[in-house]
């Protein structure tokens, strides 16, 4: 990486290439990607570690493993684990490392904003997890409905953990979002309409979007929550005069967008996925792209469906279960459209297209079971059950993970410039493939059984150990799954084959570059003229009237000195500062002042911090 | 590349087991305890006749769309002589057929979901009224046309369409026993309700149901059962509870002695009013010896866990509020010896 960088990098930047400093202060997209994929790896390893503690205690009836506490504090951490701190940030690490690779862009429109967004992940992430030292995890599920959460019955300040964690996480999403949005609407190489974006960089675009109308309507939540458990001000007291549904309608008009979320990014990398080892074009790329618009918008007209047992009227019930399953229809489309692009292509079975495969295959059957529960009356039975969990398991970890995995298989050359082993990953593959349906598949039958989500024990007479045992052994054999990745992850990190530049006759921009690129990227910004600039320009005879394409990369003519963002310390500074005052805010209002001040402190440094390289 | 023929088999059994599995389940899980998918009521069949349908629906979906998927795998997948394939872009029609067949699939299942959501919607004029008050973690629940006040067995009798009234004392609860109908939730400030009509066929079944609603520490402690009862056993059951407790003798003229001094009856109540002094609302113990379950129908009903239970209730009810704030087991003073226990239990369980 060293000898690539330092032919075009400028002196400026050489004494800040490596070492832990170096990661600190930087500002390089492609760094603060690896850093979010680290850390999001580093969480995924933690939620896996709480969930398998909650199999082990559903593993027997009437289990006396773990206390009814201890266990309410799991399944709340690891929802929020795997949401917050794995499925969003792994998405997020792959905007960071390719988004700007693939529009053809030098970094993202605000790096040291960029750096911010991850520190403050970070330190909310270790703020919110903190409170497994300081007294109690939150137990109140993550969705932590009203009024369980009020100070009468959650007197801990488990839920203030909750909510002052999430809230530091949402800033970060935020910035992340609103620079992404900014990013992909400005800084795309010259020739790069809208509709010849990639799919995987349309879909982080839609995410932003998301985020940037589904986070707000959180925080007003949390901090009425905040307000309602420190000052007293009743917003979801039904003494009060106030309504606890309150809570569940603001909850889920932020929380079923996030499922979009989640699963959007996912569906982005399939989408490169399926045509690259295919080698074929996506099938109907403006319906995926337009279907992914669709999923977003319409993502925020259904949220009652995970209230469809409140109470909420027929009239409600009826306009919510139209407007759910309409979303299937879009959702449908990506489907059959995927299955169009392997049509007729030749596809060679990589690890990471296994993975987008098996993301289909698995998918398909959340989706199923999704418009089962759209149906209300259906959704009186299976809500609340396990048929739900493995519902949403089928769509988040065989959906979002799949996919997920299937992105650092795909992109992991491109980011270290070696090739994962294929013989492990395709281990890797089978094991998670088996252990997801022999851990998920059950809890549909666990779930018909009647059997209900968030419980500590149950009778035996019930019939549902088997099940859980079986999904228990499924839960190991996911385990096993995931240190065959980490195994075959530091391997290749160290020792795997040199991928070069374009492993797998890649199809957009990212693959016309070296293997890590260059800190700057591309040395000479490309000319876009399709939605697949770098396959037209290897394969020109496949095209009627392709233009000549001009593509960047290493090869180009390189500019002497480009210019680039300056190290900076300051993002570190903020975020801290932030999360600091967030979890003091928890012993005393007062002490936030600390936080609020070193926060303040590294705005105004930042501020006054030379935006490009110094001249002495 | 070598790998390409092992792939093949293996993929087809997982998949082959994926769609066996649901179909399987369908049948074996009918006879669980608390199955969903086998119902007892009107509007238990009506919800399941949509559950039935959609699922076949799905099934028939899925076999396609992942025959579909399974069978573009491997018949493109890349051979040594593979060229290049053709760089096809799309297909409106296709794309518009896959789009218009799934809407007219949905708006298939929207139909019957719509009206089976206002047929089963309002309790039907005449019904049976129950009241139904969530605490943490039990049901409280009152026959207000005769006045009284039991908890977490319902008895219902079989010739009539019932109706519950929900509301809850503190969080959210659900309240759910599948067989009869479908969940509903309990939210303060608010009145739910549910209804049902039993077939005859149940009189003299038993129905589990439990608390669907994560409701804090003990939530999977918060479970109930529904006796339908025939007409005349029902009407004997309400006269049985209204009439006085039978005088306590011998250890269990102890323990009723001990029910006061100890100071149950600050939250328990026995016969008369819905709640004694109302400190807070504990279980009315009217008839409590004639009871299946104790504790929120968590265990059966007997001498051993009768003592068990007021021996270390936080044990078997983590949380449990008789726990933390009943005297007898705050109060040094007035904590129970094995033999007060022993003289408890004799005396509830004369309660017919």
């Amino acid at each position: 990486m060293a000898t690539a960088v330092g032919a075009f990098g400028g002196a400026d930047h050489a004494a800040s290439k490596s070492g832990v400093w170096s990661w600190i202060t930087t500002v390089d997209h492609k760094r603060i990607g690896i850093l979010y994929g680290v850390t999001a790896v580093t969480f995924f390893l933690i939620g896996g570690f709480e969930a398998l503690l909650i199999r082990l205690q559903l593993a027997e009836a009437e289990s006396t493993l773990i206390a009814a506490g201890l266990f309410n504090q799991l399944f709340t951490m690891h929802a929020l684990t795997m949401i917050f701190l794995a499925i969003m940030p792994l998405g997020a690490a792959f905007f960071n490392f390719i988004v700007p690779l693939q529009i053809g862009a030098r970094d993202v429109a605000f790096p040291r904003l960029n750096a911010l967004s991850y520190w403050l992940f970070l330190f909310g992430a270790l703020l919110l997890n903190s409170s497994f030292i300081f007294g109690g995890a939150p137990d109140v599920g993550w969705f932590a409905y009203a009024n369980l959460t009020a100070l009468e019955y959650s007197p801990s300040s488990a839920v203030d953990f909750f909510a002052l964690g999430m809230l530091v996480l949402g800033v970060s999403s935020l910035a992340a979002a609103l620079n992404f949005i900014i990013t992909i609407l400005n800084l795309r190489a010259p020739g790069m309409t809208l509709m010849r974006m990639p799919v995987f960089t349309w879909m982080t675009l839609v995410v932003s979007f998301l985020l940037v109308f589904a986070l707000p309507i959180l925080t007003v939540g949390l901090v009425q929550l905040l307000f309602w458990r420190e000052f007293g001000m009743p917003f979801f007291s039904a003494e009060a005069g106030a309504d606890p549904l309150l809570w569940q309608h603001i909850f889920w008009l932020f929380g079923h967008p996030e499922v979009y979320i989640l699963i959007l990014p996912a569906m982005g990398i399939v989408s490169e996925i399926l045509p690259t080892y295919s080698r074929k074009p996506l099938f109907g790329y403006s319906t995926v792209v337009f279907a992914g618009v669709a999923i977003g918008f319409m993502g925020f007209a259904v949220w009652a469906h995970h209230m469809f047992t409140v109470g909420l009227g027929s009239i409600a019930l009826a306009a919510f279960s139209a407007s759910t399953m309409l979303i299937a229809v879009p959702t449908g489309i990506k489907i059959f459209n995927w299955i169009a692009t392997l049509w007729g292509g030749s596809i060679q079975f990589t690890t990471a297209m296994l993975f987008a495969l098996g993301f289909v295959a698995l998918f398909v059957i959340g989706g199923l079971s999704g418009v089962m529960h759209a149906s209300p009356p259906v959704d009186t039975q299976q809500q609340d059950t396990y048929f739900v969990v493995a519902h949403l398991h089928y769509v988040l970890f065989g959906g979002s993970i799949m996919g997920l995995f299937g992105g650092i298989y795909y992109w992991f050359p491109k980011m270290t410039g070696r090739l994962l082993s294929e013989g492990w990953g395709k281990l890797h593959f089978w094991l998670m493939f088996i252990g997801m349906n022999v851990t998920f598949g059950p809890m549909h039958l666990v779930g018909i059984d009647g059997m209900p989500r968030r419980i500590n024990t149950y009778d035996e007479s019930m019939g549902w150990e088997l099940l859980n045992q079986i999904e228990t052994v499924g839960a190991f054999i996911i385990a096993l799954s995931v240190a065959v990745f980490l195994v075959n992850f530091f391997k290749s990190v160290k020792s795997g084959e040199p991928a070069g530049d374009d492993p797998w006759d890649g199809r957009t921009l990212e693959w016309s570059i070296s293997s890590p690129p260059p800190e700057y990227n591309f040395a000479r910004i490309p000319v876009v003229h399709s939605n697949e600039p770098f396959w037209d320009q290897k394969h020109p005879e496949l095209k009627h009237d392709a233009p000549p394409v001009i593509a960047g990369g290493a090869d180009g003519e390189a500019e002497e000195s480009i210019h680039m963002p300056n190290p900076s310390y300051w993002p570190i500074v903020v975020g801290f500062g932030t999360a600091l005052a967030a979890g003091l805010v928890i012993v005393n209002p007062w002490l936030a002042s600390i936080g609020a001040v070193i926060g303040l402190l590294g705005i105004y440094g930042w501020v006054f911090e030379p935006a490009g390289p110094e001249h002495h | 590349m070598a790998n390409r023929k092992h792939i093949r088999p293996k993929s087809l059994l997982v998949l082959l087991a994926l769609v066996i599995l649901p179909i399987l389940a369908a049948c074996g899980t009918v006879d669980s305890a608390q199955t969903t998918i086998n119902p007892q009521s009107d509007v238990a069949r009506e919800i399941q006749g949509t559950y039935a349908f959609i699922f076949w629906v799905s099934v028939v979906v899925f076999v396609v769309v992942e025959g579909a998927l399974v069978y573009a795998v491997f018949r493109y997948r890349r051979r040594p002589n593979s060229g290049m394939p053709k760089q096809t872009e799309g297909n409106m029609v296709l794309e518009v057929t896959w789009t218009i067949i799934p809407a007219l699939i949905l708006v298939a299942i929207a139909v019957p979901t719509w009206i089976t959501i206002f047929r089963t919607d309002d309790i039907p004029a005449g019904s049976y009224i129950i009241n139904v008050t969530g605490h943490q973690w039990w049901w409280e629940v009152e026959y207000p046309d005769v006045g009284l006040v039991t908890a977490n067995e319902i008895r219902v009798p079989s010739d009539r369409t019932i109706g519950f009234h929900l509301e809850t004392e503190d969080v959210l609860h659900s309240f759910w026993v599948p067989a009869l109908f479908g969940k509903i939730d309990l939210v303060p400030g608010r009145t739910n309700t549910v209804w049902f009509t039993p077939d005859v066929e149940t009189e003299g079944q038993m129905f589990l149901g439990q608390c669907v609603e994560f409701c804090g520490l003990s939530h999977a402690n918060m479970r109930m059962r529904i006796f339908v009862d025939s007409p005349d056993d029902f009407a004997a059951w309400t006269a049985g509870l209204q009439s006085p407790a039978p005088e306590p003798s011998g250890v269990a003229a102890t323990g009723h002695e001990l029910f006061s001094s100890k100071g149950c009856t600050v939250c328990h109540s026995i016969n008369g009013a819905y709640d004694a002094a109302g400190l807070f609302p504990a279980p009315n113990l009217t008839g409590f010896g004639s009871r299946v379950t104790l504790a929120g129908a968590i265990m059966e009903n007997n001498a051993t866990n009768l003592t068990a239970w007021l021996d270390n209730p936080e044990e078997i009810k983590p949380g449990n509020i008789m726990y933390k704030e009943a005297e007898a087991y705050k109060n040094p003073d007035l904590a129970l010896t094995d033999a007060d226990i022993g003289a408890l239990v004799a005396y509830l369980q004369t309660l017919q």
